[in-house]
């Protein structure tokens, strides 16, 4: 008889123990960004976003007593590493969110996250393509809609009329050149593409030349920025160079170019690390002292990234019930560092500033 | 969670045995030093993943389409490379495996290039879907025993030995008045056959392809496994394809960032592939030298 | 112009695979394999010149003269480890070039794991417009590079035909054991032909990582061309090997200005799988042994 009761009691405590580890039970979310690879500059600046914003979500108290566990996994800047990175995620730690950028990964995760049921959120991404309506994939992130439009009005404004168009040959590339078909008054004479791995661009360069548009925009990751301006001016080619802030806006572009990058003009999100409201200066002053320098844009897309996706998981009663944050999602308003984020039913946030910047000096300007 | 992450393995295992036997069966067995293996397991996965895609073909058909598609590869580059032997065979067929790379990357307009392929769907047989992991891994296991159990009936056949014999004394073959040449074209067909049907699994499994993957370090991967079980050695294959997957995979453990973790796995191959050759040119099992 | 752009275009690029192809057609003449792990002793040389100038700081000069013993010692290095024991037991040539391939792939990973796979520069060369002549545009480190390529060509024939070391190395080529009765000592030259191709793939890595920038798989990329240019010229004809590449940078140059730019390799690929399939030899080379 006490055996029994002996036994009974090991098993009713082990029982009630088991219940309080299931509740104490972390709520899982995977990010999977370029921690290596040619898209390493923009992994990193999303790292330290997500990072922070996983630190402020626990210190609020977590999703309903539970803490927020970020699972990073490296997407490799390639997408056939991070499909293998998301089926990990999926099977291995059962994630039923997950954030991720640069186009062409979103495009292959994009399919496998609608099929699974897992939300997806683009925290830096700019692919037109990445739009589709009432599923699971969000995005928080500027497009090249902004950027393109912003450039294609500046020069449809100073009347140029003529183009060439020098882009990297996967999805943020290829959108870029959609894009600025679709704003560009004039003609877009010459398009020249290369390689994501690819460090000397001279004979499109060349053809380019040949061509002699009135103006030449490109796009591309920051490494190759910089080699590309620094061979236009070694071969010679006087018309000025446009791009956007993910080609250009980094170190490692100034540093290849080694001095080449003076007066290029590109188009940025407008991101001014003075404002004055209280949640900037928060989020800002937490940043720099984690991290020991100014937040940037990139990182707080990433940052409201997981912010959104918190508030929507904290409105379920089940935060692992993935079609109820779908739904919070396309319902959600909240105020995030970048601007308010409310999303369309294509899950693209809805309204974003841009400015244009230049290279003054070897640092990085608005435009006057 | 784990028993989820060794099913991945398995399959994975699962799909290069079926690349190392009949690699195997070109190589070790009919002595073509096919260095361009990888390239059928490229137009296989391209094949079935474009057929199913684009134009709504079920995957039986793409499966099957895919295999001889590849076959058709196959005989192309047996034709192309009548003449050559020794260490210029090879380099020709590795030429070959950097053509049909360049040809995947750069026919856009029918690969899509480096931008790859996503959403490759899940198979289905005739309504039946496979969606689990768990049925994708018996469905490859099934294919995978299908295939072992074909090469080995070719082998063991007297048409096997013909093909050692091929292998052995080409010229004491041909005093004989046997046509060796339309005996390395059948051998090298069906080796790609099988490569090709390989790729089909593999495409509808990881559901996005890109020319990378077909590239060379995927080729070492497929050379040194048959190398390493050693030449003619249809046992040797299977056991060396375990373990040459699963060694890497003790690097895991190590906690490692993962930019280690890449090239750590590559630097393990070749020290395996230099290891064997220096050490035991056999093998694991093999009855023969390279030639 | 834009053909005179398109020729300069060519010489420059056909001047660094024919740095690549000059080294590795050396070795092949002595030693009869293919030592495809020769784009490895290239890339080890740009990654110690970045190292040994821009990290550690040391004068541009004496780094450079550093990092082609390092690369001589590298190559001799691959032939005392691995080929001659392998030699030793009569392996065949096939076994010798998967074994290439294996210290090509393990060295590759070896500079990825310690440098990182980020494009990196050595900073030693200002960025400016280049001159123009004759209507194409030139920076005078290309043309420099070119002049190398052209000094190597002449050098190497000379070496080749009338220095004793050159007539010995290819003595050994054409039969070891003749030239083993005759009193040369074959170990003693293959090992000097490693050394001094190595030390060609020095001056390579050196020149192609200022031109160019520097990653890890850039030793795989120059291996394929080199080798190309070295059978388009024809492999057992050293001063061939850098015509070869000439040729080679022309086609891929005037190649792409009509097809798209994505094709350069292509073209560097088909090239080699015609010259492998009809004219092994290549243009200048001789068919002495080719096919067994």
């Amino acid at each position: 008889m006490k055996k029994i009761l002996i036994f009974g009691i090991i098993i009713l405590s082990l029982l009630i123990a088991g219940c309080k580890v299931q509740e104490k039970e972390p709520v899982k979310v995977g990010a999977i960004y370029q921690e290596t690879g040619t898209g390493s500059d923009w992994g990193a600046r999303a790292i330290k976003g997500v990072n922070l914003a996983a630190e402020k979500i626990n210190a609020d108290g977590g999703i309903d007593g539970r803490k927020l566990a970020v699972i990073y996994e490296d997407s490799k800047s390639t997408p056939k590493d991070a499909v293998t990175a998301i089926s990990k995620l999926i099977d291995v730690d059962g994630v039923k969110a997950v954030l991720s950028q640069q186009s062409s990964v979103v495009m292959a995760l994009s399919p496998i996250a609608n099929e699974n049921k897992i939300i997806l959120v683009d925290t830096g991404a700019t692919t037109p393509s990445y739009t589709s309506a009432d599923d699971f994939t969000f995005r928080v992130s500027y497009t090249a809609t902004y950027f393109a439009k912003e450039i294609s009005s500046m020069l449809n404004k100073k009347e140029i009329k003529t183009l060439g168009m020098l882009y990297v040959n996967n999805d943020y590339g290829q959108g870029m050149l959609k894009t600025y078909r679709e704003y560009f008054n004039g003609d877009i004479i010459i398009s020249e593409t290369f390689a994501d791995s690819a460090a000397d661009f001279r004979t499109q360069l060349q053809k380019i030349k040949e061509k002699n548009p009135d103006a030449v925009v490109f796009a591309s990751n920051p490494t190759q920025a910089g080699i590309i301006l620094k061979q236009r001016e070694e071969l010679g080619l006087t018309q000025q160079f446009y791009t956007d802030a993910n080609a250009m806006e980094y170190q490692s572009a100034l540093d290849s170019a080694g001095g080449a990058a003076e007066g290029v003009i590109y188009a940025s999100q407008f991101y001014d690390v003075n404002r004055t409201d209280d949640s900037f200066r928060d989020f800002n002053s937490r940043f720099m002292q984690k991290y020991n320098e100014s937040s940037n844009p990139l990182s707080a897309q990433a940052y409201d990234g997981l912010m959104v996706l918190a508030a929507a998981m904290r409105k379920c009663e089940n935060p692992a019930d993935s079609e109820c944050i779908k739904d919070g999602l396309y319902n959600i308003s909240i105020k995030g560092i970048i601007g308010s984020i409310t999303f369309d039913r294509y899950g693209d946030v809805i309204y974003r500033p841009t400015i244009i910047k230049t290279v003054k000096n070897n640092t990085f300007v608005q435009y006057k | 969670m784990i028993e989820a992450y060794l099913i991945h393995l398995l399959i994975l295992i699962g799909i290069y045995v079926i690349l190392a036997v009949s690699l195997n069966l070109a190589l070790g067995y009919t002595g073509l030093l096919n260095l361009g293996h990888i390239a059928f397991f490229g137009v296989g996965a391209y094949t079935s993943a474009l057929l199913t895609k684009s134009l709504g073909v079920p995957f039986p058909v793409a499966f099957i389409a895919a295999g001889l598609f590849a076959g058709l590869f196959g005989f192309i580059l047996i034709l192309a490379t009548k003449k050559l032997k020794g260490d210029y065979l090879a380099l020709a067929t590795l030429g070959f495996s950097f053509v049909v790379y360049s040809l995947l990357l750069n026919w856009t307009s029918l690969t899509k290039g480096p931008l790859g392929i996503p959403g490759i769907q899940k198979p289905s047989f005739f309504g039946l879907a496979i969606s689990s992991n768990v049925s994708f891994l018996i469905f490859v296991a099934i294919v995978c025993v299908v295939s072992c159990f074909i090469i080995y009936k070719i082998i063991k056949s007297p048409f096997g030995r013909l093909l050692e014999a091929s292998r052995d004394d080409e010229v004491g073959l041909k005093v004989l008045g046997k046509n060796t040449f339309k005996l390395k074209a059948k051998a090298m067909i069906v080796s790609a056959f099988f490569a090709g049907i390989a790729g089909s699994l593999f495409a509808h499994y990881i559901s996005f392809i890109d020319p990378s993957s077909f590239y060379i370090t995927d080729l070492i991967l497929i050379l040194t496994i048959v190398i390493a079980g050693g030449i003619a050695s249809f046992k040797g294959s299977i056991v060396s394809t375990f373990i040459i997957i699963l060694i890497p995979e003790g690097l895991r453990f190590f906690e490692m960032p993962s930019s280690i973790l890449g090239p750590a796995r590559q630097i393990i191959y070749a020290l395996i592939l230099l290891g064997i050759l220096m050490l035991r040119p056999k093998g694991l099992f093999g009855r023969v030298d390279l030639e | 112009m834009i053909f005179n752009q398109l020729l300069a275009n060519s010489l420059i690029i056909g001047s660094i695979y024919a740095l690549v192809a000059c080294g590795f057609s050396l070795i092949y003449s002595t030693n009869r394999f293919m030592h495809l792990a020769h784009g490895a002793s290239v890339v080890v040389s740009a990654y110690m010149l970045y190292w040994i100038f821009s990290v550690l700081g040391i004068p541009f000069w004496l780094s450079c003269i550093l990092t082609l013993i390092i690369a001589s010692a590298v190559g001799f290095g691959m032939y005392r480890l691995v080929y001659l024991p392998l030699q030793k037991k009569k392996s065949s040539n096939v076994i010798l070039l998967l074994a290439s391939v294996g210290i090509l792939i393990l060295i590759e990973n070896l500079v990825l794991l310690f440098f990182g796979a980020d494009v990196k520069t050595i900073g030693y060369i200002q960025v400016q417009k280049g001159m123009e002549i004759l209507g194409a545009v030139i920076t005078p480190l290309q043309v420099f590079i070119i002049i190398v390529s052209v000094i190597l060509l002449v050098a190497l024939y000379i070496f080749m035909k009338f220095t004793r070391l050159g007539r010995n190395m290819r003595a050994v080529a054409d039969n070891k054991e003749l030239a083993g009765i005759m009193g040369i000592n074959y170990k003693r030259i293959a090992g000097f032909s490693f050394i001094i191709g190595s030390f060609l793939a020095g001056i390579a890595g050196i020149l192609i990582g200022l031109e160019q920038n520097l990653e890890p798989t850039m030793g795989l990329n120059l291996m394929i061309k080199g080798f190309t240019g070295a059978i388009v010229g024809g492999i057992t004809f050293v001063p061939g090997a850098i015509i070869g590449s000439y040729l080679l940078g022309i086609a891929e140059n005037f190649g792409i200005w009509w097809l798209p730019s994505g094709y350069k390799d292509a073209i560097a690929f088909i090239l080699l799988f015609i010259f492998l399939l009809f004219k092994p030899s290549g243009i200048f080379g001789i068919d002495k042994g080719i096919k067994k």
